[in-house]
């Protein structure tokens, strides 16, 4: 074998063929190198050091102008989002016809976990729907409102509206501050009731205190029904936990926790109550069996099929509620522990953040305002039978489309009046609900781990997450 | 009278197999076509056929677009990378290069890097480029990816092409580029052609880097689009399965077209 | 030109490049290959291997990806082998081991081993088709099939219930002591044809003589089976072994579809866990971590797994 190379090597002159293909080739190797080289060439743009709360200095503007804009909306594709915000464009741009409205979605969990990195990006969306701040008003990634409130008239909303996206100047804390965020709606946790079912059970009218509905759910539970619908796959199971501390009074508790104030904290005697009382429904079968297994459509979807009595469940639902059931389907808070007590529940702004970076801030914004106008209200209640944003003194929308909204226009109303909205401890840090929430409810209603246990873990949780 | 017998045995035993294979997506199928909204109980038979919910997927996962990004993804990937790899893996095979060795063992650890281990500096990288949330951002790192086994996989190729080969055309003064694009490139059709079929299937499956790098799901891989559609708040079980299937469709029938080919092609690379 | 004969050529078995000396293009200068080999190369440093070397650096910070960064020493490694749930997500990568593996291996084993004596090509060809098409849709679609087929009402419980098991049915994703099986079993659906079409094809290679001599000695089945086919798929099941291990350790498609590591943190495992740290909890540094943790984990496993390549 090594005499063939040998007797090539010998083998007299090479006649080696260079043809100019041959240099076109060589070119073309190098190309490539230099190309690849190039394409990979690592050029670590952005070194911008984030300042907080600071925007481009150009000022604010109500007035949309006529040269055509593109207004990118991006929102979470839950319930009908995306049908009411195509609706309330297509309204928007009959009163600016030089703006055309772009709506985007993304399911809710990716938003929420990859919220900061879409806005940070220069291809941002002018207008986002954003669950949870983390650090971003930190990061400088938010555009400040406050310019816009004051020349919308948004300041004078009732308070409690905005303040859950108020926040403090190093990002640190929120209740107060510069406006960051603004919900074109509300969210409102309650409970969903089959009216034909809950008059079987006895139920002539919505439960007065706790107790009242704990002995509801007994009965329900006796005559063969599930007696109370949540998911725990998705960790919904929260809501009744919190539900249950809220009537126990302890809102203000809540709130500072989820709002970061030092010193806050879960590891409370009403907590672990609200626990204990989670772990004895699900022991004594008021939950069904598998509700670590569901998410929150299957569960929707069992209880429109007439299995449950009362389901826990969020008014992002009820337009589905509404179509499915009808007549059939009413809706109530958790009523306080004691009878007379104030009305207190969850609920939180819709909330759609500008972005520092985005390019038609002036547009969003203008969409935002539409959103609170008589008719971008009307809009939002018949296309998702939400409770819409908006000065108090503005009409209160009625709508033919089924009690069920109408009850829940009613509920949220109540909560103003008795200034209880409180703020989802879903919210407390960046990361809580995914990684502390979901498994620890898991955890707790399958026994895993104490509700002692349970309610320091949330805490440590919380601490360590807020860890700088 | 035994042969009866003993072919019965894997007649069944091939039956359970195909049945236990196709279940799933059967499932997936029969539930595609129930009323939307509904949440119907694993295998019916839909009395009512919903063939619309399939046009109802189409759209709601834009799907033109997201055939559209898959090509470009695609087109970006695969001949990129079989081009790179078949010159290194000729290289490696027929030459001897100082540092080969190195360089080949470089790319073998490869083989074993889960891309979880370079998730979080590609993004970076890619955000530093500006290059998230599109297509660039799968395109670059995947063909990076693709190296080791691509160069590995041509490699073996050519390290079994005789010598003899080479000795001729030298003699007829031949050079490497000759050698390679007139000799070595078609005679490596079937190593090369397989390869790309590979890449092609794992570039259009690849998920974690897609819904990592890229935010808007039609600007995803196929795969990666799946990702949007399964989540807790998304209100439509028929849909998503509609959507499933949908997007499961396009490679499965460019499998079914070239699945001679294909399984030749697998087989005999596991034999190397 | 040189005119190429199309017929196939020989293949030879690889064995160390030392044996069999290849002739080396003389006529390329020496450090001309290296432009063979640099565009690829290049890539690979660029987005795999540079990209690695940061991972490393990034595990020994505190970081949160955005702002400032604070040296850390050893300490998210010690955080990786302290936290019962990073750790358990180790532990739970290699249960997976046996169902992503182990298990389809052992199935197409025993099914190609009872398909050796099928006649039929139309039958064959049809089989090896339909039995590969779980490797070719996407594990996330896989994962969509078979989390509905889990559910409360799907097909396993629906089958269960149909066969008088009733007791059984359960939310097997949702049960605590049911997900991670379940979870593998998935894994086990996508492998098990493809290990089984590729021992067969195995399978067609061994030769008959050797079948006969030791049938001629009495042999039985299972006999001839441990001693003929099992070291004649030597190679087959080393390599489709590291492949699947590999695919076990690695996993994150599935899982993220199927459970998000949940109940609790029952499937949790080390890719998702990595995907949680960095980008929902922007623990940076503590992901790098458990991404080189695992990196090693893999060639721990993999590397004396080739040794049972070579054998006598």
């Amino acid at each position: 074998m090594s005499n063939d190379y040998r007797r090539g090597r010998t083998a007299g002159p090479r006649k080696w063929h260079r043809s100019s293909a041959d240099v076109r080739f060589r070119g073309f190797a190098v190309g490539a190198v230099i190309v690849s080289v190039v394409l990979a060439a690592c050029t670590p743009g952005s070194s911008e050091s984030p300042t907080p709360g600071q925007t481009a200095s150009k000022p604010v503007s109500t007035d949309l102008g006529s040269d055509p804009v593109t207004l990118r909306v991006e929102t979470d594709n839950s319930g009908s989002n995306q049908a009411s915000l195509e609706e309330l464009g297509a309204a928007f741009q009959k009163n600016y016809p030089n703006v055309t409205v772009d709506i985007i979605t993304e399911q809710f969990t990716v938003l929420q976990q990859n919220g900061p990195r879409i806005i940070s990006t220069p291809d941002t969306p002018d207008l986002i729907r954003f669950p949870t701040l983390g650090n971003t008003v930190k990061d400088g990634l938010l555009a400040n409102l406050d310019p816009y409130a004051a020349a919308y008239g948004w300041d004078k909303f009732p308070a409690t509206q905005l303040d859950q996206w108020r926040v403090s100047a190093d990002g640190s804390r929120r209740g107060s501050g510069s406006l960051y965020g603004m919900g074109l709606s509300f969210s409102l946790t309650g409970t969903y009731y089959n009216k034909e079912e809950a008059a079987a059970i006895g139920m002539t009218t919505p439960p007065a205190t706790v107790a009242d509905f704990e002995a509801l759910l007994a009965k329900a539970k006796a005559a063969g029904k599930v007696p109370l619908l949540s998911s725990g796959q998705d960790g919904n199971l929260f809501l009744i936990f919190q539900a249950l501390m809220l009537s126990e009074g302890a809102k203000e508790q809540l709130s500072d926790w989820v709002f970061n104030e030092p010193g806050a904290t879960i590891d409370t005697p009403e907590a672990l109550d609200a626990a204990t009382t989670l772990v004895e429904w699900t022991d004594a079968g008021y939950l069904p069996s598998d509700v670590n297994a569901i998410n929150n459509t299957e569960a929707v979807a069992r209880f429109n099929s007439g299995d449950a009595v009362f389901i826990y469940d969020g008014n992002w639902n009820t337009a589905t509620y509404n179509t499915e059931m009808g007549e059939n389907v009413g809706f109530f808070l958790l009523p306080p522990s004691s009878s007379g007590g104030k009305s207190s529940s969850m609920s939180d702004p819709f909330n759609y953040v500008i972005p520092a970076k985005a390019a038609n801030k002036d547009a969003a914004a203008a969409f935002l305002n539409f959103a609170y106008t008589n008719e971008g209200r009307a809009i939002m209640v018949e296309t998702t039978g939400q409770v819409p944003g908006g000065p108090a003194d503005a009409d209160l929308p009625t709508t033919g489309a089924g009690p069920v909204i109408q009850d829940t226009l009613t509920a949220f109303q109540q909560l103003n009046t008795d200034d209880g909205i409180a703020p989802y401890i879903g919210n407390a840090t960046a990361s809580i609900y995914t990684d502390t929430i979901i498994p620890q409810f898991q955890l707790l209603v399958a026994g895993k781990v104490s509700p002692a246990d349970f309610v320091k873990r949330l805490q440590s949780d919380y601490t360590s997450q807020l860890a700088p | 009278m035994v042969r009866a017998r003993v072919q019965i045995a894997p007649t069944i035993v091939l039956a359970l197999l195909v049945l236990l294979t196709v279940l799933p997506l059967v499932s997936l199928f029969s539930t595609a076509l129930q009323p939307q909204g509904t949440v119907p109980s694993g295998l019916t038979l839909p009395r009512d056929p919903h063939w619309g919910n399939f046009a109802d997927a189409w759209n709601a996962a834009e799907f033109l677009k997201l055939l559209r990004s898959t090509l470009v993804i695609v087109i970006g990937v695969v001949p990129v990378s079989v081009l790179f790899a078949t010159m290194a893996g000729y290289a490696l095979a027929q030459m001897r290069i100082p540092g080969g060795g190195i360089a080949f063992g470089l790319l073998i650890f490869g083989l074993t890097l889960p891309f979880e281990a370079i998730l979080i500096p590609l993004y970076l990288q890619m955000k530093a480029l500006g290059l998230l949330n599109t297509q660039l951002a799968i395109i670059l790192p995947l063909i990076g990816l693709y190296m080791p086994f691509s160069v590995f996989w041509m490699r073996s190729h050519f390290v079994n092409v005789p010598k003899e080969l080479t000795e001729a055309a030298e003699i007829d003064g031949a050079t490497a580029r000759h050698m390679f694009q007139y000799i070595q490139l078609p005679l490596a059709v079937p190593a090369w052609s397989s390869l790309a079929m590979l890449l092609f299937l794992w570039t259009t499956n690849q998920f974690m880097l897609a819904i990592v790098l890229i935010s808007d799901p039609t600007k995803r891989t196929l795969a990666g689009a799946l990702g949007a559609f399964q989540g807790e708040r998304t209100t439509n079980v028929v849909l998503v399965c509609a959507v499933s299937l949908l997007i499961i469709t396009p490679t499965t029938l460019a499998f079914l077209a070239l699945q001679r080919h294909f399984v030749k092609a697998l087989l005999q690379g596991i034999a190397k | 030109m040189v005119s190429i004969n199309a017929a196939p050529l020989p293949t030879l078995r690889d064995e160390s490049e030392a044996e069999r000396p290849v002739d080396r293009l003389h006529t390329v200068q020496r450090f001309g290959g290296w432009l063979w080999l640099a565009p690829s190369l290049l890539m690979y440093t660029m987005f795999v291997l540079g990209p690695l070397a940061l991972t490393v650096q990034y595990s020994f910070y505190s970081w949160d990806g955005i702002g400032q960064s604070t040296w850390v020493g050893l300490d998210n490694y010690g955080e990786v082998f302290k936290n019962p749930e990073l750790f358990g997500s180790l532990v739970n990568a290699f249960v997976l081991i046996i169902f992503f593996a182990i298990f389809p291996i052992l199935v197409g084993l025993v099914a190609s081993a009872l398909l050796k004596d099928v006649r039929s090509k139309a039958v064959g060809t049809f089989a090896r088709t339909v039995l590969f098409i779980p490797q070719i849709i996407p594990l996330a679609g896989a994962a969509i099939a078979w989390t509905w087929m889990y559910s409360e009402g799907g097909v396993v419980n629906q089958v269960l219930r149909a066969i008088g098991l009733e007791s059984l049915a359960r939310p097997w994703l949702g049960d605590f002591d049911t997900a991670l099986p379940a979870v593998g079993l998935i894994g086990s659906w996508v492998a098990f044809g493809l290990c089984t079409v590729l021992f067969s094809a195995g399978m067609g290679k061994i030769d008959p003589s050797l079948y006969e001599a030791v049938r001629l000695d009495g042999a039985g089945k299972v006999r001839e089976f441990r001693t003929i086919t099992l070291p004649g798929l030597r190679q087959e099941i080393v390599v489709v072994g590291t492949v699947l291990v590999i695919a076990a350790l690695a996993s994150f498609d599935i899982i993220y579809i199927a459970t998000l590591g949940g109940p609790g943190y029952e499937t949790m495992v080390p890719g998702l866990q990595i995907y949680r740290l960095a980008f929902t909890a922007q623990k940076v540094g503590l992901a790098s971590a458990l991404g080189v943790v695992l990196t090693l984990l893999i060639l721990v496993v993999i590397v004396p797994l080739q040794r049972l390549r070579r054998e006598a």
